[in-house]
């Protein structure tokens, strides 16, 4: 269910408090009407609340063994290990496993890896067609979507390196 | 007796329309990357990728294959061919106060909708490519109004 055309950006502006108040009140009116856009607006705060399990079917040993080793610095830096739906919070190098079903199709889970600033800041809403995909800032001035590899694809070399 | 009349030649302030303000232009500096892990040099153009790259993914060469500078009003879409033969497409939507709302999409593979702070770099890593992936960078620089 897409939303509609004309409301997309302002639907965006709108959720992160930006829409001036003449374009909510046009909005507002909108959204009794349809469900698509309603559906469209969930969408945008389920990104930011729902913790899926990530089902790494096939592990990613070129990515994941730094990740991983990650993991047990961010517990000491924290002090004490977080409850899952603290990780939703701010901190350094926290794995956020997420499922979201975009308004433009489902995607299997997006895995993303916060720094601050999270970079669930800059990735409003991602579809990639049930590819599992992970979304990590490198710096403050950068952030990076990365595709895994489809394990179900022949990449025709045989030498694809996976995670990459 | 001199009659003075102001006829319809009487000087009158011309009233200038007021310029029409200009389209919001937006460029985004597009530059498509191989990253392999083949041994090779690490193409000097590529050098902060690779630095950014460096502490997630293992690879051993990144080289430039294409840049390009899109200048692009709002809701105007520009598109480039990826070397995978398929079209990179980057639509800017929106200026707002924390970014310029933009979607970009690589045909068959993803499509997404970012809020891109000016100057801040996007790095999707999307399409494999010959002997490993190909990795495009997309940078705004605008003007907020």
């Amino acid at each position: 269910m897409r939303a509609c055309e004309d409301f997309v950006t302002d639907l965006e502006l709108f959720h992160d408090g930006e829409l001036a108040p003449p374009a909510v009140h046009q909005l507002e009116h909108h959204l009794r009407q349809c469900a698509s856009c309603r559906a469209e607006l969930e969408t945008l705060s389920e990104l930011r609340r729902q913790l899926v399990q990530h089902d790494s079917a096939t592990p990613h040993p070129d990515l994941w063994g730094a990740i991983e080793a990650r993991l047990p610095a961010l517990d000491s830096e924290l002090h004490t290990p977080l409850p899952w739906w603290r990780r939703l919070e701010l901190g350094p190098w926290i794995l956020r496993p997420i499922g979201v079903v975009a308004a433009f199709g489902a995607i299997a889970a997006v895995v993303v890896l916060a720094r601050p600033p999270a970079p669930i800041d800059v990735v409003r809403s991602i579809d990639t067609s049930g590819r599992p995909v992970m979304v990590l800032p490198s710096s403050d001035d950068a952030t990076i979507i990365w595709v895994m590899d489809d394990p179900s694809e022949d990449s025709g070399t045989g030498e694809t390196p996976s995670g990459l | 007796m001199v009659a003075i009349a102001a006829g319809p030649g009487a000087a009158q302030q011309v009233q200038k329309p007021a310029p029409a303000p200009k389209p919001t232009q937006v460029h985004v500096m597009v530059v498509v990357n191989h990253v392999s892990q083949h041994p090779g040099p690490v193409d000097p153009a590529a050098a902060k990728l690779e630095r950014r790259l460096r502490p997630d993914f293992k690879y051993k060469s990144v080289r430039v294959i294409q840049t390009e500078q899109m200048s692009l009003a709002l809701n105007q879409t520009g598109s480039l061919t990826l070397p995978t033969g398929r079209l990179l497409k980057v639509k800017p939507r929106k200026l707002g106060q924390r970014g310029l709302l933009m979607t970009v999409e690589i045909e068959g593979t993803l499509r997404t909708s970012l809020r891109v702070p000016n100057h801040h770099q996007v790095v999707i890593g999307a399409q494999n490519y010959q002997d490993g992936k190909l990795v495009v960078t997309l940078e705004p620089d605008y003007e907020y109004p």
